[in-house]
């Protein structure tokens, strides 16, 4: 009697549990749109549930399309993110993926946003990682509203990765981004730090009114996003069909986005589909960085054909100590890597190294006046690996030792100039304009270009060193037996020491 | 039937069911963006049970099979439903196809866009893990990423014998054309892959993409060369990273551009663990300019002879960057070559890309930057030098770098150079010493080598002379400066 009782007992509780759990899976599937379906296992079978750290954004595009998916629906893909992640952070509060690569129309075309789709991670006092998974397809932000409204301002842990170079998050040409800037990573006051905001694989375009060079705005703005936060595999760039410039800076890195970076292989095309001689708007440059970071490694930076090398611009401007600029090609900018051309202040410790300053040769200004030019305020820069291929032109401007190195001189020179180590050290006592310097390109006006200063060198070599020399100053170790150092001397002879 | 278990029974009839219902949908239906076959699912339903809905975040080639059964053929299939005249672009998962399938019949999976000049149409395939056996060379269109599960689990490989190179990152012809005669194929990304030939003749070769265009994390092995960039519509391609190379001739060669053509630049190798089997070719070959070369370990065949990296011997290469070199198995770690070119329109202080134009001779080599390298060979070179004739034989060497010609254009006195070598066995090294005390051993070997005396003017003092400066002159000794 007892042992039935229990039995009944035991049938009554495990059907109250199956009720339970049907009940509940009722309620959570209601708050489950979205989500990646996945198999899941119950007793000997298994079943279709919602993973709930995946969220598709492609159920919130409404109906009035294909099968089940966002093609000839009518929607708005920020608002559609923004569902998306309303309903990620409701079902996984500690974060996940909101997966928008389906959340297109198919065939060619561009898919407005609207408003703002980060609206629901805003409300956080503090936010959970998110990754946006964005579409191969052209995102216009902002078509329609107002001024100002249509920047990205990304909030913090944000990831937003795209497929490649065909994710396409396109500016309004009607809209005029007062903050400037396309896409901002966090807030423009950094009222709060932010971290962990990252851009990966995708393209920014600005588009404006062609005809109104006020309109033009720029690529991306770090004011204040620090530790973690990168952008990686993006291309910023002007509207090549208008065509139209970047009006400000292609990735601007602010004073407050102190060890941010990694920026890696970044592609940006300031003034795409200009012409010769057109009056295109001036230079802006492809990146300026107002502080220290952990880098910028691999970057091609186009500037303006028609005004490139002809104006003083600058593709990449450094002008914060403790940096790195590393596989840098420039062209079609005066100067390729600027060191502090603000002279905001001292700065020190940088490090640039292959730097290959080229020419469009479609223009007289695709080219570039100054690989790397090195304004007054810079100590202990290493400089190393530069090359310009335009001519003439400079591979460093150094205006802190008052050197230039030039191409050389007459036809048939070699080009490009290239500069295989340029070492500024620090001033050296008390006396004015003494640095410490270690050089390899033993430039002078007669063998270089006529610009060039006197750059002292120390070399090797077997040949006995006789007769004229152009390098006073230079050092030679001439090798063979009985030899010894000689110099150049001020009156431009080779003399053994003393 | 108590209802638990009335319940208990019905939870696979209705799991079943479902499933049935989408393979046979799945079956029924011709794949495309109508249909959405293959599509990835997720939750549509917004009450009552979980209902599966459509969704083109992903699509599955498993459910492609128009063109054939094999991975080859169902990403072809993909292809052939979705490409510029139906999408913007894709990602295809073949993660799911099971290793049966592997096996490739002749086709390239990317076929379908190399017959026209690009539509832009992106693309990205993720492969499964397992071999993957190729008949015909996947020749990459622009904006295509491959990736597979990591270098040791995702493993292409060739049949048969020799023919032609596993993977190409563009092509001298359509997509790539931009005009006659000039190609660019860019945004191709391969990640996360093994490679392994068959004898074939390169793993990965690049001729034509450019900007954001770039390997990471990829073996290679059993091929002639791992890597070549073989033309200069590779510019500004890279960087590539994190490479295991082995069981090749070469593991790597940059250059030279094809016939009337001159290498430009890249974002660089780094990364990069070298393993040759061969002794008759260098490990590594530069010949272009504006390279970066970091962390790099070479493995040679245990040769006298052989150069682990050589610089320059074929066309113009300066402007390189090497940064921690390491070395084992050869003779020399970096070579850097003397070699010239004549018919140049000047003698130059450096190359230039203008040839058959005048009767001047041009070195391939100037402006080397070489930052940590070393050698566990013992008596082996770390560097060696042809443009200085130096051999430096310290086992580490710092810093080595050497510029330009010192003197006039046609009169060659020497290099501009520095050096932290200061073994007596290099020869031809000039290192910059310091220390405390006057400088007093022989330096037969060392001529031209200054010495910093920064003691007292006791310490730095012999032979009668105080000097804070000296040279050494050779079998005379040191000399004092001043």
């Amino acid at each position: 009697m007892a042992r039935a009782r229990l039995l009944c007992g035991s049938r009554l509780m495990l059907l109250a549990l199956i009720m339970g759990v049907l009940m509940a899976g009722s309620t959570r599937t209601a708050a489950q749109e979205g989500d990646k379906t996945v198999w899941a296992q119950s007793g000997a079978s298994t079943v279709l549930a919602a993973s709930t750290i995946w969220v598709d954004a492609t159920s919130f595009c409404g109906t009035g399309g294909g099968t089940n998916n966002c093609n000839g629906a009518s929607f708005d893909f920020c608002t559609v993110v923004s569902k998306a992640l309303t309903q990620l952070l409701s079902v996984s509060p500690a974060g996940g993926v909101v997966d928008a690569r389906g959340v297109l129309p198919f065939g060619a075309g561009t898919e407005p946003c609207s408003s703002d789709p980060f609206v629901p991670l805003e409300t956080l006092s503090l936010n959970p990682p998110v990754t946006i998974l964005l579409p191969a397809y052209n995102i216009e932000l902002n078509p329609t509203s107002g001024a100002g409204s249509g920047t990205w301002v990304l909030p913090n842990n944000v990831r937003l990765v795209g497929t490649g170079f065909q994710t396409v998050l396109l500016g309004a040409a009607t809209c005029c981004y007062t903050a400037g800037y396309l896409i901002d990573m966090g807030s423009l006051t950094c009222s709060t730090g932010y971290t962990g905001i990252g851009i990966e694989h995708l393209q920014v375009v600005t588009q404006a009114l062609a005809t109104t060079p006020s309109t033009y705005y720029g690529g991306i703005d770090n004011e204040c996003a620090g530790e973690g936060s990168y952008v990686s595999d993006v291309k910023i760039s002007g509207n090549p069909s208008t065509p139209t410039a970047l009006g400000a800076v292609g990735l601007m890195i602010g004073a407050g986005a102190v060890n941010s970076g990694p920026y890696t292989d970044i592609y940006v095309v300031a003034a795409p589909g200009n012409t010769c001689g057109s009056s295109y708007p001036s230079n802006v440059s492809c990146v300026s960085v107002l502080t220290q970071t952990r880098g910028i490694h691999g970057i091609s930076c186009l500037g303006s054909e028609a005004t490139g090398a002809s104006s003083v611009s600058a593709g990449i401007l450094v002008n914060a100590s403790n940096n790195s600029i590393e596989d840098v090609h420039v062209e079609s900018f005066y100067d390729g890597v600027a060191l502090n051309d603000t002279s905001l202040g001292a700065i020190n410790n940088i490090f640039v190294s292959n730097v290959s300053a080229g020419d469009t040769g479609a223009c007289p200004s695709g080219g570039v006046v100054n690989a790397v030019h090195v304004y007054s305020g810079v100590t202990n820069a290493t400089i190393t690996e530069v090359s310009n291929i335009n001519k003439p032109a400079y591979s460093i401007e150094d205006d802190v030792t008052g050197a230039k190195v030039e191409n050389c001189n007459g036809t048939g020179c070699a080009f490009p100039i290239t500069s295989g180590l340029y070492v500024l050290g620090g001033s050296e006592g008390s006396t004015a304009g003494q640095y410490t310097r270690l050089a390899t390109t033993p430039a002078n006006p007669t063998v270089y270009g006529g610009s060039s200063t006197v750059v002292p060198v120390w070399g090797v070599g077997s040949t006995l060193p006789s007769g004229s020399c152009y390098i006073p100053g230079t050092l030679l170790s001439y090798t063979s037996t009985g030899g010894g150092i000689y110099a150049c001397t001020s009156g431009g002879s080779w003399a053994a020491l003393p | 039937m108590y209802p638990s278990k009335m319940m208990k029974g019905l939870f696979p009839i209705v799991a079943i069911s479902i499933a049935g219902m989408m393979i046979a949908r799945a079956n029924a239906q011709t794949p495309g963006p109508t249909t959405g076959v293959g599509w990835s699912a997720n939750v549509q339903s917004t009450s009552g049970s979980v209902t599966p809905s459509a969704s083109y975040a992903i699509v599955d080639a498993t459910q492609y099979t128009a063109l054939g059964t094999d991975l080859c053929a169902m990403i072809a299939s993909v292809f052939q439903v979705y490409n510029s005249s139906t999408a913007q672009g894709i990602i295809v998962d073949a993660r799911g196809v099971p290793s049966s399938a592997l096996t490739c019949s002749n086709i390239n999976p990317w076929g379908t866009f190399l017959t026209s000049i690009s539509s832009g149409f992106s693309n990205t395939v993720l492969l499964p893990a397992g071999t993957i056996i190729i008949e015909k060379s996947w020749i990459l269109p622009n904006y295509t990423h491959v990736i597979g599960l990591g270098p040791n689990t995702t493993v292409v490989t060739a049949a048969g014998g020799p023919t032609s190179d596993l993977i190409e990152m563009g092509q001298p012809g359509n997509p790539c054309v931009i005009k006659p005669g000039v190609y660019d194929c860019p945004g191709i990304v391969i990640e996360h892959l093994g490679i392994v030939g068959n004898g074939h003749e390169k793993g990965i070769s690049n001729c034509c993409s450019q900007e954001l265009s770039r390997v990471n994390d990829v073996s290679i092995s059993n091929v002639t060369t791992g890597l070549a960039l073989t033309d200069m519509f590779a510019q500004n391609s890279g960087p590539y990273s994190n490479l295991t190379i082995s069981a090749v001739n070469k593991c790597l060669s940059i250059g030279p551009a094809s016939t009337g053509n001159v290498m430009i630049n890249s974002r660089g190798v780094h990364g990069m663990t070298c393993t040759v089997s061969s002794a008759t070719y260098p490990a590594i070959t530069i010949d272009g300019p504006s390279n970066s070369l970091e962390d790099i370990s070479i493995s040679g065949a245990s040769s006298t002879t052989q150069d682990g990296i050589l610089i320059g011997s074929q066309a113009s290469a300066q402007g390189n960057l090497l940064f921690n070199i390491r070395g084992s198995g050869l003779r020399n770690i970096i070579h850097i070559s003397g070699n010239n070119q004549t018919g140049q329109t000047g003698t130059g202080n450096c190359p230039f890309p203008e040839t058959g134009v005048g009767s001047g001779t041009v070195y391939n080599v100037c402006d080397v930057t070489i930052l940590g390298v070393s050698t566990s060979v013992s008596n082996g070179i770390t560097i060696q030098d042809d443009l200085t004739n130096s051999s430096i034989a310290d086992p580490q060497v710092a810093m080595y770098i050497v510029g330009e010609i010192i003197g006039t254009n046609s009169t060659n006195i020497g290099y501009s150079r520095y050096t932290t070598a200061s073994a007596p066995t290099t020869t031809n090294g000039t290192p910059w010493l310091v220390g405390t005390v006057a400088p007093s051993a022989s330096c037969s070997s060392q001529i031209g080598t200054l010495y910093s005396c920064i003691g007292t003017s006791t310490q730095c003092t012999s032979g009668g002379y105080t000097a804070a400066l000296w040279e050494c002159v050779g079998s005379t000794g040191w000399k004092h400066i001043q």
